[in-house]
């Protein structure tokens, strides 16, 4: 019995730690500071802006070395910062980079998430429609979702179409809460993104299997892989 | 013996008892599923009635007003309720070919008193026909709410709703008509033709003719397949062969092609018949990630390149992402210190090994055309006068930005902070109007807007 109890403490503290380390990950990406020999996405995104701004006459090249600085001293001047060439927190803020989760009103995270959310959403679909589809035929299948969308005989969001009543088999089935695919996130990411190589469809089936004779009626615009496309009658 | 017999009777009716229980328990939650799942379509239902209702209403009063004053806020209104009767309507569990034409009729609804509306902030007064679109709208409104209210007495007074079986009606013409059924509203619905207006639902946004394609020559498809060849050039291509035809688009035909790289990853093309442009390029994914190899600076460059090659030229980045080894960038023409935001092409960028790995040129081949040169009437000066004075301005350009509407408006954009925010303003050159309005996204992934 003290046994059991003991495992079970164990099982409790294992979950309670991922958690905590996941809750970490999610929450703290980063929130250091940036100085002469820093190097880097972040020091990559900094000059990128700075570049864009007119500040830095370098190349973009993700290492902090002495234009940067430069440009950095020149940012922090115009912007009434501390001059310091260190791109610290205010310095960031003020180039609208936001690392850290401490700050109450970098809402700009929250931006990204939501954004992530529905990719996340759009690759379940994929992955249960067709994951057995080249990368094309995922795309596609993402692109069609995305079709109905901006279409005004479907619901107009990405949640709506997808968990809209006898659409999809994934849905109906459950398979969409199958964890995507690495392959069928990119998709779903490509898709969000703007490519459609079905060019504007908004049915796809599988010729082999459908049985919708409606469906079945409709001309067949392309065909990528397994699955045949379609606008309407 | 005997007493092993007990046991086993004992231990029987033990398993028997635990069986029962457990599926009595089953059965009661699998009853109280499906009771949960009916109140919510009934609830839909209800709320789909009601909004009708209101739209019919509202489409009636709104033909009352002369003035744009007058009007506003029950645009405001048949928007929000045509909206949420959508909303709600598509949740129901109908065939979808039953519902798809009403479900347009609402989003068109909406969206069009949302464009009526908008007309009258603008202080413009409705064309004839807009009022004349609005009073077909109502008689559609009208009939349909009559319709859906009558099935929603009925289905109080005679037969409860099955939802099961609404869910798969046969739709083969049956005489028989399922409690709820929706067969009658779509037959009232079989004419609702086409509407244009300035919105996103409007028929013309799916019948848009590519400008770039007019008047081009058609091409064979070896001839698209030299031109595919030619993309792909910079890339270790094994073989390459024509694959099909997209006809979605009866305006833009295109020819594809599958190839495979050194990886044997796939590579699709398609090449448009009608002038012989690169439209898409999508290639799969290495399985593995590895390191990046190249700075996204160079990354842009590599695709300022390639666009340059396949006379795409004058284009500058604007926003990006990066997403594992991949950096998808936005371009757009940047002509005489004007940014051409409708006429986008996006190319994608592999950073571990500095090749392209997609493209796609839909918005350029739609869009693209010389424009005229717009004189704004309002200067820039005076354009940031109109922005907050606790606006940390950074630059501002001068730009043509795509409405929902696909009409193309001259625009100062204005970039800078705002309460610790990163947003770009779009200030109409004429009128001074906020067109539009982006927050955006600045994190390790790249810039997006939102």
């Amino acid at each position: 019995m003290k046994k059991m109890f003991f495992i079970l403490l164990a099982i409790i503290f294992a979950f309670s730690t991922t958690f905590f380390i996941q809750y970490r990950k999610y929450n703290n990406v980063n929130a250091a500071t940036y100085s002469w020999g820093s190097t880097g996405e972040t020091v990559r995104i900094i000059q990128d802006k700075l570049k864009r701004w007119g500040y830095l006459n370098g190349s973009v090249d993700g290492i902090f070395g002495s234009q940067t600085y430069n440009a950095v001293i020149k940012f922090q001047q115009k912007n009434n910062l501390l001059v310091d060439g260190i791109v610290g927190k205010q310095t960031l803020e003020a180039l609208g980079i936001f690392e850290s989760s401490n700050t109450s009103g970098s809402s700009n995270s929250n931006d990204s998430s939501n954004h992530e959310n529905n990719v996340w959403l759009l690759a379940s679909l994929i992955n249960g429609e067709a994951r057995g589809e080249s990368y094309t035929g995922q795309v596609a299948v993402g692109a069609v979702v995305l079709n109905r969308v901006r279409h005004a005989s479907f619901p107009n969001t990405i949640s709506g179409v997808i968990y809209q009543s006898g659409q999809f088999e994934a849905v109906a089935d459950g398979q969409i809460n199958l964890t995507p695919s690495t392959s069928c996130l990119n998709a779903a990411r490509d898709a969000m993104n703007g490519w459609d190589p079905t060019n504007g469809a908004i049915y796809y089936w599988n010729p082999k299997t459908a049985t919708n004779k409606w469906m079945l009626s409709l001309p067949i615009t392309t065909i990528i892989g397994n699955h045949a496309f379609a606008i309407s009658a | 013996m005997q007493n092993r017999f007990k046991f086993l009777m004992i231990f029987l009716s033990a398993i028997l008892c635990l069986t029962f229980v457990t599926l009595n328990n089953k059965s009661k939650l699998i009853a109280s599923h499906k009771q949960f799942l009916e109140n919510s379509y009934e609830r839909s239902f209800y709320e789909t009635v009601n909004y009708l209702h209101d739209v019919e209403n509202l489409l009636s009063k709104v033909q009352l007003t002369q003035l744009p004053n007058q009007n506003i806020n029950v645009f405001a209104q048949i928007w929000r309720s045509a909206s949420a009767a959508h909303d709600n309507l598509s949740t129901l569990p109908y065939n979808y070919q039953l519902i798809s034409k009403v479900l347009k009729y609402l989003s068109q609804t909406s969206d069009f008193s949302y464009a009526m509306m908008n007309k009258s902030i603008d202080n413009k007064e409705l064309t004839q026909e807009e009022w004349k679109t609005l009073n077909d709208l109502q008689k559609y409104a009208k009939d349909l709410s009559q319709e859906m209210e009558d099935i929603l007495t009925s289905s109080n007074v005679y037969e409860k709703i099955d939802w099961d079986k609404l869910m798969d009606e046969n739709l083969s013409g049956s005489a028989y008509v399922l409690s709820g059924s929706m067969q009658n509203v779509s037959k009232q619905f079989q004419d609702y033709g086409e509407l244009i207006y300035d919105g996103p639902f409007s028929d013309h946004i799916q019948n848009i003719a590519p400008k770039m394609l007019e008047g081009k020559t058609e091409i064979t498809k070896s001839e698209g397949l030299e031109i595919a060849k030619k993309i792909l050039s910079d890339l270790d291509i094994k073989n390459i062969e024509y694959s099909g035809e997209t006809t979605t688009k009866k305006s833009m035909v295109t020819y594809s092609y599958l190839a495979k790289n050194n990886d044997d990853g796939q590579i699709y093309l398609e090449v448009t018949k009608k002038g012989g442009y690169p439209l898409l390029m999508i290639s799969e994914p290495p399985k593995n990630i590895s390191d990046n190899k190249i700075s996204n600076y160079e990354a842009i460059k590599i695709a300022k390149n390639f666009l340059n090659e396949n006379n795409f030229t004058d284009m500058k980045e604007s926003y990006y992402e990066q997403f594992e080894n991949f950096l998808t960038i936005n371009f757009a023409p940047f002509i005489e210190n004007v940014i051409m935001y409708p006429d986008l092409i996006k190319v994608k960028i592999n950073l571990a090994t500095g090749k392209i790995a997609g493209f796609e040129t839909l918005g350029y081949l739609t869009m693209h055309c010389e424009r005229e040169a717009e004189i704004p009437s309002l200067s820039q000066a005076a354009a940031l006068e109109l922005i907050p004075p606790d606006f940390e301005i950074k630059s501002i350009k001068q730009c043509i930005i795509p409405l929902d509407s696909k009409k193309e408006v001259s625009c100062y954009e204005i970039n800078g902070m705002f309460h610790a925010n990163e947003f770009m303003i779009y200030v109409n050159t004429n009128s001074g109007k906020f067109e539009k309005i982006y927050r955006l996204v600045v994190n390790e992934r790249g810039t997006l807007s939102e």
